[in-house]
């Protein structure tokens, strides 16, 4: 059985035009240990599924329909008080722009010592210090660096306190939003690296999320790529990245496109493709496939048909017409 | 290549056309409802009160009957000590309690959002300077002031008006070149530089219009303080001897024995409407605020 | 219309560059952490690049490298502490008032941010014109609303006149960025400064952006001064880049050169980290330990020897901690610079 698995998740946002239906039937399954990247562009859901999770959405979000399971549990028909025993213990969070999300006024040390003993009780205050210079050196930092404050740390550093902040009850999924975004190239180089070697040496499960592909394909078992609310594709690494006999093997054609918009120093030196048009308004009801607008392979029934997800190989699956045919008899 | 114009984005909020719009959004709020009605009650008994009612100072009672004498049907509020009708009073009051404040304020906001904004954006000797003058003003005591400055040239509308203005400004001013600071580092403050853009043209066109919300706001906080500090001065005796304010009003109302008296229907009426009065300016003054500002509404 | 990725030069240049940078030299006083007195921050340490006519030169460094920092002394936003910027014949780094104001029409740039570099409260059309505004260009506001409405046009922003008439804070990212672009050319400048004009944007609308930038440089002749953090998207547009690090040219040619044969161990480490969407690539990466350091504590030789792998490798030469070294002339091709002792060095 998956550790966590989302089916059919739908989300939407309330606002004074109408409601946004940020995920429109979204599923995912994510393995003990695997480490799962969430891809998409502004506005596309990932975030908000991301949220969903750990229910960490809003106040004027809602999951109107849909199960995100944990152990089989579902967490979407838990209350707030049940859903702590999971925050931070089994499931937690590393958030994006590590600067607003510390206490400046505090030290790292206890920041990253608190969710330790806050989760259980029965732990003194120096096997919590144990644990969080344990933790500190498990992320690159120096123990004796415990005792400052944020502002002394730079980007990349405040990144890696994050990361031992989440690691801090042993969880065994973590969720990253955007880690590395605001990052230089070397520092997000190194975060991704050490991303791994935890989710190895942990066996935590990771979903990453990143608008970036390229990161995501260099590190993760497993992609899943969001499109205005839905999947457009999902599968192993090897499967939707790259190429095979000069040609793509991503299936979906907007996770072709998109590829083609990364400028790819292996290959020819031509100039990037984009994507003309922008997404859909997701306040208002959708027909048929969402990236038809924009898509230059579009047939017929693209407009007023939407897709399902189509299982190509063993867990690869894109939600496109044109894949009909390519069915396989495997089951994902 | 046509582009579908897409929602409003989540940007810095800008009232979409002015004045009206910024009275309907706080109409629709809830307490700034409240302070637009307490003020439009307030400008009705201010405007049209005197017109209706008007008010003779020198029509005094006849006799010592007539003194401090309770409401009946021909004075509504009663006499005051010296026999005349307080509802007239009340209302002639009113008037005079409202031009000084606003006449307060105006040279308040003019100095304060001009120095402020002259010290914020170009920073340096001349923000050291101007701001060693704030923290001068900031510091002269009211009172003294008042009392010298009555001695001197004598107590009236103008000097109290000035006293309270000068003042004042430097609240303002503080605020405003906050604002300033940090608009000035704003990425389309940078772009206009690039441009060629002298400063006046910065000034007028980029942080200008963006201050002028948080000047807004400012004023019609600033107006109910103005208010009050009439009312201070004169209830204490340094108001104008010939001008009949809410807080003079007060002032004759204690000095006359009045509030010993029991005399409620004197010195009630002025205290509520000078209360009615702060208490508009100051719910209008925040709901503005929220409504230009929405990160202050929270979730 | 596509536009032809441009070649470079191969030799060296009897063309007079239009904007040249000459020992520059940009230092701020920074507060130290620990509360006492303020120390010297080095953004710009002695920095020499030439841009040609019509050429693209891309400044890449990640923060701290001081590349935003050049990018604001060629603009003028800040002042530089020691050098010349001499643009179209005349050193820009003395100009004050009129003077300065009077070449901004040609020195023109393209901010970073889409949703800051614009005043939300003016319209498209205020926006497109306020360099002829300012500049006191066009006759009339009808000639001036005009050009606007051209401007927008092959900005690829249409229709127009309808867009004209929205606040710039209606617009999305891409469109804002358009917008930003369309008034940067409206004066025609020769110099454009673009500081990250993409690393804001969504990734599916890079492209037309770039395209429009590469189409206003066919179209007007512009030199771009293109800054970025990302090596591949400096290896795709441009047609010479400098990787700059704390804030030193360390190496400048050709993209394919600098791709297929770095020579600086810096520029080598950041080509071995660039991402691509391709599985097998990470094994031969080279990430580096530590970070940039701070501009205030620049390590004396080489600058980038803490951290240099090849110093490491070559049992630590004291030369790397004494001497520091200059650009040098690699192989044939003289596009082709850096600052490195172990360089194979032309005779």
């Amino acid at each position: 059985m998956s550790l966590l698995d989302v089916r059919d998740l739908r989300v939407s946002y309330g606002s004074p035009d109408g409601d946004v239906h940020a995920v429109d039937g979204v599923s995912l399954s994510i393995d003990a240990g695997e480490f799962v990247g969430l891809a998409g562009e502004s506005g596309c859901g990932k975030t908000t599924m991301a949220m969903a999770i750990p229910q960490l959405l809003p106040r004027n979000a809602r999951i109107s329909s849909g199960s995100v399971l944990f152990d089989g549990v579902d967490l979407s028909g838990l209350d707030e008080q049940a859903m702590r025993a999971y925050r931070w213990k089994d499931i937690s969070v590393v958030f994006q722009g590590a600067l607003n999300a510390l206490n400046p006024v505090q030290s790292v040390g206890s920041q990253i010592a608190e969710p330790i003993r806050v989760h259980d009780s029965s732990v003194s205050s120096a096997q919590a210090d144990d644990r969080m210079r344990e933790l500190l050196e498990a992320v690159g930092i120096p123990s004796r660096r415990a005792h400052d404050y944020p502002h002394q740390f730079s980007g990349g550093m405040r990144q890696r306190v994050m990361i031992a902040m989440a690691l801090a009850c042993r969880p065994r999924l973590v969720i990253a939003d955007e880690p590395i975004t605001a990052l230089d190239v070397m520092t997000q180089a190194q975060i991704i690296d050490l991303l791994q070697g935890l989710s190895e040496r942990y066996n935590l499960a990771m979903l990453l999320i990143s608008h970036d592909l390229s990161v995501l394909a260099q590190t993760c078992d497993r992609v899943a790529v969001m499109y205005a609310g839905k999947m457009a594709e999902t599968g192993p690494s090897q499967d939707v990245f790259g190429e095979s006999n000069g040609q793509a093997k991503a299936r979906h054609p907007y996770t072709q496109r998109l590829l083609r918009a990364y400028p790819n120093i292996h290959r020819e030196r031509v100039f990037i493709d984009g994507i003309p048009g922008s997404p859909p308004d997701l306040s208002r009801p959708q027909q048929g496939c969402r990236f038809e607008p924009r898509c230059d392979v579009a047939m017929g029934h693209c407009a007023s048909i939407e897709p399902e997800l189509i299982t190509l190989e063993s867990r690869h699956l894109a939600a496109c017409h044109l894949l009909e045919n390519d069915r396989s008899g495997v089951q994902s | 290549m046509t582009f579908e114009l897409s929602a409003n984005e989540e940007a810095t909020a800008v009232p979409a056309s002015g004045f009206l719009a910024m009275l309907r959004s706080i109409w629709a709020d809830r307490l700034g409802r409240i302070g637009l009605i307490l003020l439009l009650l307030t400008a009705v008994v201010a405007l049209l009160g005197p017109l209706v009612f008007p008010f003779n100072p020198a029509d005094v009672g006849v006799d010592s009957s007539t003194i401090l004498q309770p409401p009946s049907s021909a004075h509504w509020l009663g006499t005051d000590e010296l026999g005349r009708d307080v509802f007239r009073e009340f209302l002639a009051g009113a008037r005079i309690s409202l031009f000084v404040g606003i006449m307060a304020t105006l040279i308040s906001t003019i100095i304060g959002a001009g120095i402020g904004i002259a010290a914020g954006y170009f920073m340096g000797p001349l923000d050291t300077a101007l701001m060693s003058a704030t923290d001068f003003f900031l510091v002269i005591p009211a009172l003294p002031l008042m009392i010298a400055m009555g001695a001197i040239f004598g107590q009236n509308l103008l000097i109290i008006i000035l006293v309270i203005g000068l003042l004042s400004w430097p609240r303002t001013a503080r605020i405003i070149r906050s604002q300033t600071l940090s608009l000035r580092q704003r990425q389309y403050v940078s772009r206009a530089k690039s441009l060629g853009a002298s400063d006046a043209r910065i000034i007028r066109r980029n942080v200008a219009p963006h201050v002028m919300q948080l000047i807004v706001a400012n004023t019609i906080l600033v107006v109910a303080g103005c208010i009050l500090a009439e009312a201070t001065l004169s209830f204490i005796g340094l108001g104008d001897p010939d001008r009949i304010s809410w807080g003079s009003m007060l002032h004759f109302a204690f000095v006359s024995g009045a509030v010993g008296l029991g005399a409620w229907w004197y010195f009630l009426p002025p205290g509520l409407g000078i209360l009615v009065v702060v208490l508009g300016f100051t719910l209008v003054g925040h709901s503005f605020e929220r409504i230009a500002n929405p990160r202050l509404k929270g979730h | 219309m596509t536009s032809e990725l441009t070649q470079p030069e191969s030799k060296a240049d009897d063309r007079v560059p239009v904007l040249s940078i000459e020992d520059l030299f940009v230092e701020y006083k920074v507060k130290n952490p620990n509360g006492r007195g303020k120390s010297i921050a080095r953004a710009v340490d002695g920095v020499n690049l030439s841009l040609y006519p019509g050429e693209t030169l891309a400044i890449v460094g990640e923060s701290g490298s001081g590349k935003t920092s050049i990018a604001n002394a060629v603009m003028r936003l800040i002042d530089a502490s020691a050098g010349r910027i001499v643009f179209d014949g005349v050193d820009i780094v003395p100009l004050r008032g009129k003077d300065l104001r009077r070449i901004r029409p040609r020195l023109q740039m393209i901010f970073q941010d889409p949703f800051e570099s614009l005043d939300p409260r003016m319209t498209v059309m205020d926006t497109v014109v306020e360099p002829l505004v300012i500049n006191s260009i066009g006759a009339s506001e009808t000639e001036r609303r005009e050009l606007g409405l051209a401007a927008l046009e092959r900005a690829g922003l249409t229709p127009a006149d309808r867009i004209a008439r929205r606040y710039t804070h209606e617009l999305s990212g891409g469109q804002r960025q358009r917008v930003a672009i369309a008034a940067a050319m409206i004066l025609e400048p020769s110099v454009v400064v673009a500081d990250e004009p993409v690393s804001m944007l969504d990734v599916s609308l890079r492209a037309g952006i770039l395209r429009l930038m590469a189409d206003m440089r066919d179209r007007l002749g512009v030199a771009y001064l293109f800054i970025t953090h990302d090596l591949s998207l400096a290896w795709m547009f441009a047609d010479r880049i400098a990787v700059v690090y704390l804030g030193r040219v360390v190496e400048q040619g050709s993209p394919v050169e600098l791709i297929n044969n770095p020579q600086h161990p810096y520029t080598k480490a950041l080509v071995s980290v660039i991402p691509v969407p391709e599985t097998a690539a990470i094994a031969n990466r080279t990430v580096l330990t530590g970070e940039i350091p701070n501009p205030t504590a620049i390590p004396v030789g080489c600058r980038f020897h803490p951290r240099c792998p090849l110093y490491r490798e070559r049992g630590e030469p004291d030369t790397c901690r004494i001497d520091d070294p200059e650009l040098m002339q690699i192989g044939v091709e003289s596009v082709h610079q850096a600052a490195c002792h172990f360089v194979v060095k032309v005779q």
